[in-house]
């Protein structure tokens, strides 16, 4: 379902956008970088991919983003946010993410990560952020998507996982936080993505939970998280990626959602804002890309709805 | 890095000299601030000053995880031992007249111990709640709140432990009223409920009643229709319910039917408000153990289906303009076309089951489906997709009969 000729007024500003992302790390005598500094390592993964979905893949300096990545391992395996934050899983994908984008997994000592992840499994399935004991269906699917870039899934029980993902389905066909937890489109989108790598997403009724997932475009065409909500573009991709993994992409209009995410570029200062009008940030401008990578718009690289990640990136590392 | 709902030119007008001048001397006293805490963080410094800095910085940046995790680090080794007995001296004598035995001596530090204690945690509890309430949505500080109790469960009597956990029930409460549909709140809401239906050492005792009640006060409340949430909330417990309290197959029929009546007539009041349809759908459709009636006769599911069909029929002569009717009437006229074709259970009997002209039904089905497709453009693709497997379905039972 190509999205193409859009007139003038929904062009997506590549130049602006790259420009942005490049501009981010210039910004150190802003309140707001060291606000953030907890995010630093997704926000280097999340301003890499979209420079490569939007073909500048060299957009940012190779060498020192790797050596960037690698400073913040912690001898355990694990990586933390920035330099001197600690280890934790959201940023450990983060990581493996980026050195798969950079071709560069061979630089890091993989069994390391691989069993620093394996052991936060816990006898339910389910994963632990770190060692002080949170758990999220968030971080069972970092936990998987990383493994699987490393080739490593065998370290963890799989099935365990996977039983504890179903166990967290609910009557609507989506999926929560934990068992019992009401479906929200971004645990959706990790309990699917981890079904996804697992190759078990016949387990599921993909008509009912679609339905859901449907359901969640509204007029503006943007859609939202759960119902009753507010639309954004984060959760537009999470919601648009799911369908796309139970190939029903098809069961909303493509169209809406890609004017929709046009509407809240900055035509200026570049980047893409969670609403028209909203300040904009690198989380946004990256799945308001991803979107319309994935609605086939026209210049972009192919994004992979599973990993939010290059497809050929996937391709060549995970094989399908 | 990921912002929500801040508006572009309110932000810009906010830019004046004064208010970038203010930010930057916040900037040099945060910096500053973050330094001198990453040096004792480094130094291994677990003094009560450095958790005095980290209770600075996180009044700042509530998301600074690792500030979390070294608070934790600290509180462990200063507030938060655990209770040690004094060792009783090797060969100590009895106690002497007039002297108090050890035994009592040991109680009572152990209960000084524990009022100092319980004062340091609520203190801990208090220190979030000027946080959890600026910042609603961040996982850390709920994060820490939890992982405080649960140190209350640890190092307390369960007594004491139970009360900080049922003191738990209002601010969740709270903070519930101030945004219904906070997912974190909801969550926590959870945990709490079922650490005091587990408390340490103690028996279980469900709160699933009262917390059902609780659902229902929300649902009933001003603009409680629309909550999808506290819906959801509801399906999850009263199955449990159910089953805790050994209910037979009659009464969850009867609570089905309950459930159904409250439903039917919400929507009646708002029939364009999606959230009540995905609970009705689950009332009408489930059949899995976890349904609230999964042993219903196959006969009475029947009866049950089709009066729905019938009264959504005559709610979209009301509402014409309804997609969510149309879209259940869809659903609900296959549901009952499956039914038909399953086995019936002992004792009842194919008699009573209704003759149909399932082609002319199927048209019927499709006419819907055109409508919605005209009525819905957005989701064309899903009501299109519907229709092509009824179209195939008929055609394999039309070759089935002509090869017959
Ligand atoms: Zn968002």
């Amino acid at each position: 379902m190509a999205v193409a000729a859009l007139t003038d007024e929904h062009q997506l500003y590549v130049d602006k956008h790259v420009a942005y992302i490049q501009s981010l790390d210039t910004k150190k005598d802003s309140l707001d970088y060291w606000l953030t500094e907890h995010l630093r390592l997704s926000g280097v993964y999340w301003g890499l991919t979209a420079l490569c979905l939007m073909k500048h893949p060299d957009g940012l300096p190779r060498d020192a983003t790797i050596a960037y990545v690698k400073s913040c391992q912690h001898v355990s395996g694990g990586f933390g946010a920035n330099p001197g934050h600690d280890a934790h899983i959201l940023y450990t994908v983060s990581a493996i993410q980026i050195l798969a984008i950079e071709d560069a997994l061979d630089t890091i000592d993989r069994d390391r990560v691989a069993s620093w992840i394996a052991g936060l499994q816990q006898e339910s399935g389910v994963f632990t952020g770190d060692e002080w004991g949170e758990t999220d269906t968030r971080f069972l699917y970092g936990a998987m998507n990383a493994l699987s870039l490393l080739g490593r899934l065998d370290a963890i029980d799989v099935d365990k996982a996977i039983d504890y993902v179903l166990r967290c389905q609910n009557h609507d066909g989506g999926f929560g936080m934990a068992p019992g937890a009401e479906s929200h489109a971004g645990q959706i989108f990790t309990c699917v993505g981890a079904l996804a790598i697992a190759g078990r997403l016949g387990d599921i009724d993909a008509d009912l939970l679609a339905d859901w997932l449907c359901e969640r475009q509204l007029p503006n065409g943007g859609l939202n998280g759960r119902p009753e909500k507010l639309e954004d573009v984060c959760y537009s991709w999470w919601v648009q990626s799911s369908l796309a993994m139970l190939q029903r992409l098809h069961w909303i209009d493509g169209e809406k959602l890609a004017k929709f995410i046009l509407r809240c570029q900055d035509e200026e200062g570049g980047g893409i804002a969670d609403r028209p009008g909203d300040m904009v940030d690198v989380f946004h401008t990256l799945f308001g890309v991803a979107g319309l990578s994935l609605l086939g718009y026209e210049g972009l690289e192919e994004v992979d709805p599973v990993y939010c990640m290059p497809r050929k990136v996937i391709k060549k590392i995970v094989g399908k | 890095m990921a912002s929500h709902g801040i508006s572009r030119t309110e932000y810009a007008a906010s830019r004046s000299e004064a208010v970038q001048e203010k930010e930057r001397n916040k900037l040099t006293e945060y910096l500053a601030l973050v330094e001198q805490t990453q040096q004792k963080r480094s130094a291994g410094d677990y003094s009560l000053s450095a958790l005095e800095l980290t209770s600075k910085v996180l009044k700042l940046n509530p998301e600074f995880y690792t500030m979390w995790n070294y608070r934790r680090q600290i509180l462990l080794r200063t507030r938060l031992l655990p209770f040690t007995a004094p060792e009783p001296p090797k060969d100590a004598p009895a106690a002497p007249e007039g002297q108090e035995d050890p035994a009592a001596v040991a109680g009572s530090l152990r209960a000084a111990y524990e009022s100092r204690l319980a004062l340091l945690l609520k203190e801990e509890l208090e220190f979030l709640i000027p946080l959890l309430m600026s910042f609603p949505k961040c996982y850390w500080i709920w994060n820490h709140r939890l992982w405080a109790l649960q140190q209350c469960s640890m190092l307390l009597s369960p007594e004491k432990g139970t009360k900080f956990w049922q003191g738990e029930l209002q601010l969740v409460g709270m903070m519930l009223t101030r945004d219904m549909r906070n997912f974190h709140g909801w969550m926590y809401r959870r945990i709490v409920v079922s650490h005091i239906e587990n408390p340490v050492g103690g028996e279980y005792s469900s709160l699933a009643k009262d917390e059902l009640e609780y659902t229902r006060r929300m649902v009933r409340g001003v603009g409680g229709m629309t909550n999808y949430s506290a819906w959801h909330q509801r399906s999850v417990l009263i199955p449990r319910l159910l089953e805790e309290n050994g209910k037979d197959d009659q009464e969850r029929m009867d609570c089905l039917e309950d459930e159904l009546q409250l439903l039917m007539s919400a929507i009646e009041t708002d029939p364009d408000d999606q959230s009540l349809w995905f609970y009705y759908r689950w009332l009408v459709s489930a059949r899995d153990k976890s349904s609230i009636a999964p042993k219903m006769p196959h006969l009475v599911r029947i009866a049950m289906v089709t009066d729905q069909v019938e009264w959504l029929k005559e709610l979209l002569e009301a509402h014409p303009d309804c997609k969510y009717i149309l879209k259940a009437l869809v659903a609900y006229a296959q549901l009952l076309q499956a039914l038909r074709k399953e086995p019936l259970n002992e004792g009842e009997s194919e008699d009573d089951v209704e003759e149909v002209d399932e082609p002319a039904e199927n048209q019927q089905i499709l006419g819907w489906l055109e409508t919605l497709e005209r009525m819905d453009p957005m989701r064309k693709g899903r009501y299109r997709d519907q229709g092509k497997v009824i179209r195939a379905n008929s055609e394999i039972n039309n070759t089935i009969f002509l090869r017959g």
